[in-house]
């Protein structure tokens, strides 16, 4: 199955080239999100990066993110072509020229904090799916991996297509699993993970044609919006009591 | 460590909760400190007006806060927030308000008269203190110029802090916590920063915040 990749230079599009590549799914080419500025967030941090360069490389189930190798590098090993796009909005001007001109159908987004895709892009005739670490449409929104820690003591992603709505589109895989990493590295190791197992599973799913995505019920679930450190940290010690 | 949040103005710092940062339980106390600081700053201020209100007078009273029920501090907070709300009620019911302010009008006479709050409408509001971080802009579209104040903005969102906490008591979503600590990190904010007339609702939101939390932290790590 053909299909591009639109990535914000961030920990979960590293997860996602990393993974598809060991699992030998390549995408026909790829859209960078140039941050310029550097100021975006969903980076690694340098407190994650250990001396010792095996320490550097996380897996979580399928999927895998060594935090040393940045997503040029990734796809440079093998030869996958890629464009810099040089502005870090997904909705800019110069992403929507390109993927006019673009003949794939399926386009898999890994975009920076609060971005949504506007009507303009979303008007190409394209399919844009995105992995949501959350069950829907019972958690809709921001950080619900924390939402659902907190209240079902679980983890789930879902890959949806986006619509106009926030994480309303129609679900083409979910997944959910018990919790059994360190609950420190939640943002920004253990998410794109999670994410980066569901979406090898939603590419597979699709390409067997055998499944249709399913339709969400509008007035079902509940929106949640980013946690608040204080719950964050209850989380995270619920988590780490657990071990204890 | 200092519990930053009150720090910085969440309108003006967009990212201001994003990718936080964990501290451990270090974290937890500093949260704790900051608003135990924030009550007796509010104390002693209360302690210097001159007022000689009946509310006040009681919160004074009550100034061994950590022994007060909830219920009790709710009553008060309820009753202090009617005086000055209808203060407004005729402004209100002459007014084009937006349908966020008349929500928060209507839904805040339901919870105080103990009754069922639409959740949709809740939701709504939620949604727009949640993505515009709070309700200045709606009540500037839908008051007079000349009648807009710090007072007016604080008791709306005083109202909306009630309500919250009104839906939050009956059925414990951590979504309407989690956004009650940053509608008081915000007024709390304004608190140190700006001209701020409603200390005795400030005592009374984080007195409950602190209660509800005591019972949160219990529910989650079992302490």
């Amino acid at each position: 199955m053909k299909f591009s990749l639109i990535l914000a230079n961030t920990a979960r599009s590293q997860a996602y080239i990393q993974t598809l590549i060991s699992q030998d799914i390549m995408p026909k080419e790829v859209f960078i999100l140039n941050d310029k500025n550097k100021k975006k967030l969903g980076k690694i941090k340098k407190k994650y990066i250990n001396s010792n360069k095996n320490n550097n490389i996380y897996s979580f189930q399928l999927a895998t993110l060594n935090i040393n190798e940045d997503l040029v590098r990734s796809l440079s090993k093998l030869d996958i072509p890629y464009t810099i796009i040089n502005s870090p909005d997904i909705n800019s001007e110069e992403l929507y020229e390109v993927l006019l001109k673009s003949d794939t159908k399926l386009c898999i987004v890994s975009v920076y904090a609060g971005q949504i895709l506007k009507s303009k892009i979303l008007g190409l005739k394209k399919s844009f799916m995105h992995v949501h670490s959350g069950k829907l449409p019972e958690y809709r929104g921001s950080t619900t991996l924390y939402y659902s820690l907190l209240e079902e003591n679980k983890v789930a992603a879902s890959a949806i297509m986006i619509n106009e709505g926030i994480d309303t589109g129609d679900i083409v895989y979910f997944k959910e699993f018990d919790f059994n990493f360190d609950p420190e590295l939640i943002d920004l190791i253990f998410d794109p993970l999670l994410r980066a197992v569901v979406l090898i599973d939603a590419i597979k799913l699709l390409s067997s044609k055998n499944k249709k995505p399913i339709v969400q019920e509008g007035i079902d679930g509940e929106d949640y919006y980013i946690i608040h450190p204080l719950l964050k940290h209850l989380a995270i010690l619920k988590e780490k009591n657990k071990c204890m | 460590m200092n519990y930053k949040y009150i720090y910085e103005n969440p309108s003006e710092n967009r990212q201001l909760y994003m990718y936080s940062d964990y501290n451990g339980k270090e974290f937890i106390e500093a949260y704790k400190k900051s608003r135990n600081d924030v009550l007796i700053k509010c104390l002693k201020k209360i302690n210097r007006t001159e007022e000689e209100l009946e509310t006040t007078n009681k919160l004074l009273k009550l100034s061994n806060y950590s022994h007060i029920k909830k219920d009790e501090i709710m009553s008060i907070f309820c009753n202090i927030i009617y005086d000055r709300f209808i203060i407004f009620d005729k402004e209100i019911t002459n007014s084009d308000l937006t349908e966020a302010i008349n929500d928060l009008s209507s839904l805040y006479i339901k919870a105080k008269n103990n009754q069922s709050l639409n959740k949709l409408k809740l939701d709504n509001l939620v949604k727009i203190f949640e993505t515009k971080k709070n309700f200045s802009t709606e009540i500037q579209n839908s008051f007079d110029a000349s009648f807009i104040s710090n007072e007016i903005d604080e008791i709306f969102h005083f109202l909306f802090s009630f309500i919250i906490i009104k839906y939050f008591i009956s059925f414990k979503s951590l979504k309407y916590f989690n956004t009650l600590l940053k509608l008081n990190d915000l007024l709390i904010y304004r608190f140190y920063n700006m001209n701020f007339i409603n200390v005795e609702l400030l005592l009374c939101a984080i007195s409950i915040e602190l209660k509800i939390y005591s019972s949160v932290e219990e529910d989650i790590l079992g302490v």
